[in-house]
């Protein structure tokens, strides 16, 4: 690799722009809080800024024509996350930013990586292997640091990581891998029966294990939202990998026979179903959560509350699961509606780059890690908001939670790497 | 391949679409019926930050004031316990009432002065604070007038007639607004369970059949259209009765007496129109409102303000001249027309017709909040006065005035308990029954001097018995009270 150095300007342009958005809000929250400015209040967005810049200048040398847009997004969209975090407990902020520049450090180390993506798929078992030996580990020996009875952490030196985060990137380059190796067969339909030409579901059994594994562990877990997630990850990338709507309507046909048993054997499920058709039944007990991040949100009206003005901290697990209902209090309808659009334009950026891609694999990986961010949104989003049944997962980038932040820098990492490889400048 | 990337991609942006959808719903459409839902706990932190404006008294004196008690809970903090049903509480848990009801987005600084200032505060969010309210009671006047009043239900309004200002009003049993406002929950419901019903204000919400205190109206009604004057004869079973109405007769214990329906003393057996409201003579006030007719009679009851919503600063119950969805036949008219019958009335109702003798004709729209003032002093709201009816002419007030004196200064007068040594006063006894074996309820009008009236009282005790003897007492405390104040 003997790639020149180049400047990138655009994405220096776009991530200024960022910063001088992540430095207002700053201002703003410190001037709510303590009636005048606290110049001090302004580390974490200058620490973030300057190290997200000097990662932008690392690129040039890494990988100068990977895509420009990607880190300016993540940038703004990790900000304001930092910012809720930090105005909702300071304590929590700090971590935040230190995981965000493990991240960022992540990103550097894939693109300094010389090896190619596509050699992910050489060790897709390996992949999967890992990812799910991590979940069996967690189960066995890990810790259960928010007291909800499960163990979903694994620890060591103070230090505790969520291996589901690292589950779903595995996951995801363990799919792109096989259906680009087997997508002629999937495609192709070899089964009749009388008039409907069935796909060989046979091939798909490899695929529909590993799937099955992650989903039994997960259920073992109680964490119904990543199951979910990787409901839909497995969903959406078989469409793509195969062309074919047979699978994902399959697929959703099974769930839906899968959610009605499931509401029959489990109570917990049966709960949050009703939780979900008639929360302000429940306002004050199994309710309570989700009617007061609705009373959040509708506090925020259209232009929010002001940061700091708000009284989000009324809402239980405001930091992780339900900040989008602290940024809907204190932003408004106005600032949801711009981090969803920043949401989806960094999803639509990543299916971009895997159609500009000309390997295979690489497009299904691209599809994969956009899609995991769009679908975890659509959960936890929908979950807050009543569209669907409340099931906890992280809001990516603006959500507290190290794992998870780190994960979603990894995925950035490789979507940076696969743009770079494709040449797509923009 | 791409093309099912295209389609993953148009598939997201619809559900993100609906998801827009949903939260504008929660954020816009649904969010005023959210906000205020009860478990929502930042519309009361939000308002024990808003600094409550004050409410004081004509003088100055300050009623009710925003506190913050050694543990740091702010609470609303009332000094005339005899007020609370006239400024009402203001109650995390149980609400607001009365003024600090209706006058709430003042006292909360929500209607806010157009000034730079208040506008520069607010993007500042520095606390809110309120407007001030002057009320015209005298807190002075308001502690004895409560003192007179029995510790039964009753109830009392002064008012100037002539400006509509109400002076001071009061309602028994009272409560203890500030325990109402540290949310006191057993206190809350020993009111609630309370058969005397304390939290009611009486004055404006008590609703009673009036008695002969009505008979003020129908004379009004009978000298301003010309169907009698004040020196019209009765004589005979005119003034004695019997009386038969469409076969009902008044005063069918003709084998004894008709002496506790005609109110005549031993003897008279001829009396004018004047000497009629002087002893209260029912027999012929049945044969007034007939010969008035049913049509004039209830065209002047209304014009007295009965069956209207009368505006005013607290909700007041509307006077009703007949029981809803009864037939208002001759019987009734005859009943009606003494002050009995489906008739029933608020003190304030009464007060009002009162105010009309007093005042030539005219009832000005009564007052009780004198101005809004913002924190700073200048003038937010004035109250609006004016003529509120004119039921009937200056010539027929000052004809009915003479009556009205006649009542309490006449030899014989039922109201003579109400007389005033130099003072004249003009009156009439209220004594309505109720039906059952319990007291009649006791009332009595008045105002004073009769010449050049300064003040118009309203007296009810319930059940309490005559009210010659036991209403006209209290007033006659409450309107030397009120001239001495004034002068």
């Amino acid at each position: 690799m003997t790639a020149r150095y180049r400047v990138r300007w655009l994405e220096l342009l776009l991530l200024v722009v960022s910063g001088g958005i992540q430095v207002l809000g700053f201002v703003l929250l410190s001037v709510a809080q303590h009636r005048h400015l606290v110049t001090s209040d302004l580390r974490y967005p200058v620490v973030f800024i300057v190290s997200t810049i000097a990662l932008s200048l690392w690129l040039g040398r890494a990988a100068p024509g990977a895509d420009q847009f990607l880190l300016p997004v993540v940038t703004l969209l990790t900000g304001v996350g930092i910012l809720m975090v930090t105005r909702l407990d300071s304590g929590l902020g700090h971590r935040q930013v230190l995981w965000t520049l493990a991240g960022e450090l992540a990103i550097a180390i894939v693109l300094a990586l010389p090896r190619s993506v596509t050699q992910l798929r050489l060790y897709k078992y390996t992949w999967a292997s890992i990812g799910l030996l991590l979940i069996v580990l967690t189960i066995l020996g890990g810790t259960d640091i928010n007291g909800s009875g499960y163990r979903r952490w694994i620890g060591f030196h103070g230090v505790y990581f969520q291996p589901v985060e690292l589950l779903k990137i595995l996951i995801a380059v363990f799919f792109a891998a096989y259906l680009d190796e087997k997508h002629e067969l999937l495609a192709s339909a070899r089964i009749r029966l009388k008039m409907i030409r069935l796909p060989p579901f046979q091939y798909l059994a490899p695929l529909v294990l590993v799937w099955g594994l992650s989903l039994a562990l997960l259920v073992k877990q109680n964490d119904l939202g990543s199951a979910l997630l990787f409901l839909g990850i497995f969903l959406a990338m078989i469409y793509v990998g195969t062309a074919r709507a047979v699978y994902p309507v399959t697929g959703i046909a099974m769930f839906v026979v899968g959610a009605i048993g499931a509401f029959h054997l489990f109570p917990h499920v049966r709960d949050r179903t009703e939780v979900w058709l008639n929360p302000f039944a429940h306002s004050s007990t199994t309710g309570f959560q989700l009617v007061q991040g609705l009373i959040a949100l509708s506090s925020g009206g259209i232009g929010g509350q002001g940061l700091g003005l708000g009284m989000p901290y009324k809402v239980p697990v405001v930091t992780t699961d339900f900040i989008l209902a602290a940024i809907g209090e204190e932003l408004g309808l106005a600032g949801v509606v711009c981090l969803l659009a920043l949401l989806l334009f960094l999803v639509f950026r990543g299916l971009t780059i895997g159609i500009g891609s000309e390997d295979g694999f690489q497009k299904l990986l691209a599809t994969g890690l956009v899609a995991t961010i769009a679908i975890q949104t659509i959960v936890i989003v929908g979950g807050t908001t009543r569209l669907m049944p409340l099931t906890g997962v992280p809001l990516p980038f603006l959500s507290y939670g190290g794992s998870s932040a780190l994960a979603d820098f990894l995925m950035i990492g490789l979507l940076l790497k696969i743009s770079a490889e494709a040449g797509t400048v923009p | 391949m791409n093309v099912n990337i295209r389609r993953l991609g148009a598939f997201f942006l619809v559900i993100f679409a609906v998801m827009v959808g949903d939260i504008t719903y929660w954020q816009v459409i649904a969010a005023s019926s959210m906000v205020g839902r009860a478990d929502n706990p930042r519309q009361q932190v939000a308002s024990l930050e808003i600094r409550r404006g004050l409410i004081v008294d004509r003088n100055g004196v300050v009623l009710a004031q925003r506190t913050i008690d050694a543990a740091g809970l702010v609470h609303r903090s009332y000094s005339d316990p005899s007020l609370s049903q006239v400024i009402g509480y203001d109650s995390l848990r149980y609400g607001k009432s009365e003024l600090e009801s209706t006058y709430d987005d003042y006292l909360t600084g929500k209607v806010l002065g157009t000034s730079w200032h208040s506008f520069i505060d607010q993007l500042e969010h520095k606390p809110v604070v309120g407007d001030n309210l002057t009320l015209t009671i005298d807190d002075r006047l308001q502690q004895q007038v409560a003192s007179f009043l029995p510790g039964s239900p009753s109830a009392a309004i002064v008012a100037n007639p002539h400006t509509g200002e109400i002076l001071a009003m009061a309602s028994n049993p009272g409560f203890d607004a500030n325990q109402v406002s540290a949310d006191n929950a057993s206190y809350w419901s020993s009111l609630l369970q309370d058969p005397q019903s304390p939290l009611v204000n009486r004055a404006v919400d008590g609703y009673y059949p009036p008695g002969s205190t009505f008979k003020v109206a129908t004379l009004s009604a009978a000298l301003d259209t010309g169907v009698e004057t004040l020196d019209t004869q009765f004589d005979g079973q005119a003034a004695t009765g019997p009386l038969t109405v469409d076969s009902h007769t008044f005063c069918d214990n003709v084998i004894q007496s008709c002496a506790p329906f005609n109110n005549l003393p031993a003897g008279v057996t001829s009396v004018s129109l004047e000497q009629a409201l002087m002893y209260s003579d029912n027999i012929v006030f049945a044969q007034v409102g007939l010969k008035l007719g049913k049509q004039r009679f209830l065209d002047y009851a209304r014009r007295f303000g009965v069956d209207q919503t009368t505006p005013f600063d607290i909700p007041v119950q509307v006077s009703h001249v007949a029981t809803p969805g009864e037939t208002f036949d001759n019987v009734q008219l005859a009943s009606t027309a003494f002050g009995q019958g489906g008739l029933n009335v608020t003190p304030l109702q009464m007060l009002m017709v009162t105010e009309a003798q007093a005042n030539g004709g005219v009832i000005p729209r009564p007052v009780l909040v004198k101005q809004v003032t913002s924190p700073d002093g200048s003038v937010v709201k004035s109250a609006s006065y004016g003529t509120l009816y004119q039921p009937e002419s200056a010539a027929t007030a000052a004809q009915v005035t003479a009556a009205m004196v006649q009542v309490v200064q006449g030899t014989g007068g039922s109201g003579f308990e109400a007389q005033i040594p130099g003072i004249q006063v003009a009156g009439k006894t209220g004594t309505a029954e109720t039906g059952g074996s319990s007291l009649p309820h006791a009332w009595f009008v008045c105002f004073a001097p009769a010449d050049h009236p300064r003040v118009a009282v309203v007296v009810i005790v319930e059940h309490g018995g005559e009210g010659a003897f036991v209403a006209a007492p209290i007033a006659r405390k409450i309107l030397q009270a009120a001239l001495s104040i004034q002068q």
